[in-house]
C-alpha cells in the first residue's frame, strides 16, 4: 500500500474526532482506493449481525408492565393475530387484530374499563424490534383512532432513544401534540409540530 | 376477460388489472394482496396472454375507473397520441421486441416516450427479463437540470443524505462534509428531518444554504418535509431550492399522503416564482416504492409494480429534477428479499426511464428483509450499468435516523470507478477546484480543504 492509497490521512484524525462528537454516523471511515478499509467493514457487518438477530428477540413483557407499576395507571396485556414473529412480518395487517380471546378471558381483561371515560390510550407495541421498544421507540399520534384513518391523520415524535430525541424533550412534544390534538380536533399533517418556536419563545422570555 | 391456452389447459384472467398481476413475477406484496399467480405456470400463462395484447387495449380498458381516480384521468388527458402512433400497432410482446431492436435509438424512445402510459410500460417490464431491463434502460437518456446538469451519459451522480436523529445541525453538516468530501452531493443535498416541525426544516434550510453558498458548490439542496410544510415555507421566505413530495399511484393514496394533484402544482409554481434555479427549471423531487398503495388500504386489486408505474405518471406531469424509487424501505411483507429486491429496483428504473423520468434508486434494505450487503452491490452494479441517474450517499451506508441501510459515499466512489461513470460536470469541475481529485481524475480525497472544516457551526 503506497501512502496515496493510505486510508483517511492522519492528519484529518483530529477533525474527525471533533465531528463525530456530533452525530454517531460512520463518517470519516478508512478507505482503500474507492473502497472501505477492511476495518469499518466489518464494524458494519456486526451491526448488522446484531440488528438482525434483535429481529426475532421475544419482549419482556413482565419487565415492561412491572416499570410501568410507577405510573399508576391501568394496564392491559392483549396479544395481536400475529402467531409469531415470521408471521408479523409477512403479514402486518395482523399486528394491528387482536387475537382471539375466549369471552370470558375478553370480560376479566376489559370488563374493569367498560363504561369509563379515557381521553388517551398508551398502546405499546413490540412490533418490529423486542428489543428496541426496552428503551427506543416511535411514537404514532391518532386522533379517534377507532375511527377509519390513514397515514396522513396521524403525527409521528420518531427516534425516541438515548442517541436520538432524549426522553425529557420527546415528553414535552409528546405533551404538547397531545393537547394540540384535543384542543383542535385533528391530528395528522394539517396539525404541524410547532413545539420548537415554543421552545424558542421560552428562550426568549 | 382474458386468456392463454397452454397445452389442454385454458387460463382466464377477469379483468386487466387481474392478468397484469398474474404476469407479475412473483413477490411478497402481491401475494399479501390476494392477487399474485397461484403457480408458476399460471404466471407464464399470464404472461403468454399479456404478450398477445394490443397496447393500444390500455388506452380504453382502464384500472381503475375515469370518473373515480385522478391519476387515470391525468393518464388519459395527457396521453401523446402522436408520439404513440410509432407503436400503436405493437402488442405488449411486440414493444419488447421493437425496444430491443437497433430501430429502438436514444432519439427515438425519447420521442416515443410521452406516448407509453405507465399501463404499458408496466406490462412489458413483466414479460422482460432483468437483462432486457438494463438493456432498454440504458439507451434512455434523460437529463435535468438545477444548479447543475444530472443524466447526461457517462455520469453519475449521487444524493447526499446526511440525516440525523435529532436534527441536529452539527451532527449533519459534519455528514454533509465527509459526503463532499467523496463526492457525493451532485443529485441534492437532502435532508429527511426527524421532526416534521416548520421551525427546524426552515433552520435546516438556512444551514444548507449557507453550506451551499459559502463553498460555492453547483448543486441543489432540499429538506424532505411535506408538501404543505415547505409551501408554507416558501411563503416565508425560506431558501427552497427542491420541492420533494412522497407520491403513488392512485387518488386513494395520494389522499393518505395528505397531498392532491393540485397542491403539486401550487408548491411547483411557488418554487418555479424563486428563480433559484441557473441552468435549468426542474424544481420537483419525488420519491415513490412499490406497496405504498397496499399499505395505504388504496390498491383497487392493481399489482403493486404497475401501480409504481402509476405513480411516474404523476411525477412526469410536473417535470421533476430527481424520482427516487426508495425500493427496499418497505419491508419485507412488500419485497420479501435481495432477489425480490433487485427485481423491483430494475423494473421501477426501466419503467420510469422508458416514461422520459430522471430516475433514480435507493438501493436499500431494512433489518427485517432477507437481505445484505452483498445483494445490494449487485442491484447496485446493475443499476449503474443500465445508466441510474443517481443513488443514493448515506455514510458507511446506515442511516442513524430512518434507521435502514442503503448505499454509502464509497459504494458510489466504487461504481464511478469500475464503470468510469463521473460526476455531474459542473460538480466535476468544482471537486476539481477543491483539490479532491488525483492526476488520473479520480476522486480521491488526501486532506479536508481549510474552508470544509470551517463550514461545523459552533456548538
Amino acid at each position: 500500500m503506497t501512502d496515496e492509497d493510505a486510508p483517511v490521512p492522519a492528519c484529518d484524525n483530529d477533525v474527525w474526532t471533533q465531528f463525530r462528537k456530533h452525530t454517531v454516523a460512520r463518517i470519516g471511515l478508512a478507505r482503500s482506493g474507492a473502497a472501505l478499509a477492511t476495518k469499518p467493514l466489518l464494524d458494519f457487518r456486526l451491526a448488522h449481525a446484531r440488528a438482525r438477530d434483535a429481529v426475532y428477540e421475544t419482549l419482556d413483557e413482565a419487565r415492561l408492565v412491572a416499570g410501568l407499576k410507577k405510573f399508576d395507571l391501568p394496564v392491559v396485556s392483549v396479544s395481536s393475530a400475529a402467531p409469531d414473529r415470521k408471521s408479523y412480518l409477512m403479514q402486518p395487517d395482523l399486528g394491528r387484530t387482536l387475537g382471539r380471546t375466549p369471552a370470558t378471558d375478553a370480560e376479566a381483561i376489559f370488563g374493569p374499563y367498560r363504561g369509563k371515560h379515557y381521553d388517551v390510550a398508551f398502546v405499546i407495541a413490540d412490533g418490529l424490534s423486542a428489543c428496541a421498544v426496552q428503551d427506543s421507540m416511535g411514537i404514532y399520534l391518532t386522533w379517534q383512532s377507532g375511527m377509519p384513518r390513514t397515514d396522513a391523520d396521524r403525527n409521528c415524535i420518531s427516534n425516541v432513544r438515548p442517541e436520538g430525541l432524549a426522553y425529557a424533550d420527546a415528553g414535552f412534544r409528546l405533551l404538547h401534540t397531545l393537547r394540540a390534538i384535543r384542543a383542535r380536533g385533528i391530528s395528522g399533517v394539517q396539525l404541524k409540530d410547532d413545539s420548537d418556536r415554543l421552545l424558542i419563545d421560552d428562550t426568549r422570555n | 376477460m382474458y386468456g392463454a391456452t397452454l397445452g389442454y389447459r385454458r387460463y382466464n384472467f377477469s379483468n386487466l388489472a387481474t392478468l397484469l398481476a398474474k404476469a407479475s413475477p412473483s413477490r411478497s406484496g402481491d401475494i399479501l394482496a390476494g392477487i399474485a399467480a397461484q403457480s408458476g405456470e399460471e404466471r407464464s400463462a399470464a404472461q403468454f396472454a399479456l404478450a398477445d395484447l394490443p397496447l393500444r387495449t390500455f388506452l380504453e380498458d382502464h384500472l381503475i375507473a375515469y370518473e373515480s381516480d385522478d391519476i387515470t384521468r391525468l393518464i388519459v388527458d395527457m396521453h401523446n397520441a402522436k408520439a404513440f402512433a410509432a407503436i400503436s400497432h405493437l402488442t405488449v410482446g411486440g414493444f419488447r421486441d421493437w425496444l430491443l431492436s437497433d430501430d429502438a435509438t436514444q432519439n427515438v424512445l425519447g420521442d416515443v416516450a410521452p406516448g407509453v402510459t405507465p399501463e404499458m410500460a408496466a406490462a412489458v417490464s413483466k414479460i422482460c427479463r432483468a437483462q432486457d431491463l438494463l438493456l432498454i434502460a440504458a439507451k434512455c437518456n434523460i437529463i435535468t437540470r438545477f444548479r447543475n446538469t444530472v443524466g447526461l451519459p457517462g455520469r453519475l451522480s449521487v444524493r447526499l443524505q446526511p440525516n440525523h436523529p435529532t436534527d441536529d445541525p452539527r451532527g449533519i453538516a459534519a455528514s454533509i462534509l465527509d459526503g463532499l468530501m467523496l463526492g457525493a452531493g451532485d443529485a441534492v443535498i437532502g435532508i429527511n428531518p426527524a421532526s416534521d416541525s416548520p421551525e427546524r426544516a426552515h433552520s435546516l434550510l438556512s444551514m444548507l444554504d449557507e453550506i451551499r453558498a459559502k463553498l460555492d458548490i453547483p448543486t441543489q439542496t432540499c429538506v424532505l418535509a411535506h408538501i404543505t410544510t415547505t409551501l408554507n415555507l416558501i411563503r416565508r421566505g425560506s431558501p427552497i431550492d427542491l420541492v420533494f413530495q412522497s407520491i403513488a399511484g392512485t387518488e386513494a393514496a395520494n389522499r393518505s399522503f395528505g397531498i392532491t394533484l393540485a397542491m403539486l402544482e401550487e408548491a411547483r409554481e411557488a418554487a418555479l416564482s424563486l428563480r433559484r434555479g441557473s441552468v435549468g427549471n426542474n424544481v420537483m423531487y419525488f420519491e415513490t416504492g412499490q406497496g405504498s398503495a397496499l399499505s395505504a388500504n388504496a390498491h383497487h386489486g392493481i399489482d403493486q409494480q404497475t401501480l409504481e408505474a402509476r405513480a411516474y405518471a404523476v411525477a412526469r406531469r410536473f417535470s421533476p429534477m430527481l424520482v427516487n424509487s426508495v425500493v427496499g424501505f418497505i419491508g419485507p411483507e412488500y419485497l420479501f428479499d435481495g432477489k425480490q429486491i433487485i427485481r423491483a429496483g430494475l423494473e421501477d428504473h426501466f419503467c420510469g426511464k422508458l416514461m422520459g423520468l430522471p430516475m433514480g434508486v435507493d438501493v436499500c434494505y431494512t433489518n427485517h428483509a432477507e437481505a445484505d450487503q452483498d445483494d445490494m452491490d449487485g442491484l447496485l452494479a446493475l443499476l449503474v450499468a443500465a445508466g441510474v441517474n443517481f443513488v443514493m450517499g448515506v455514510p458507511g451506508a446506515d442511516d442513524i435516523m430512518l434507521g435502514y441501510q442503503s448505499t454509502s459515499f464509497h459504494d458510489a466512489l466504487a461504481m464511478r470507478d469500475l464503470y468510469g461513470r463521473r460526476p455531474a460536470p459542473e460538480f466535476e469541475t468544482w471537486l476539481q477546484r477543491q483539490g479532491l481529485l488525483d492526476t488520473a481524475g479520480r476522486i480521491r480525497p488526501r486532506t479536508m480543504p481549510a474552508k470544509f472544516r470551517a463550514m461545523l457551526p459552533a456548538s
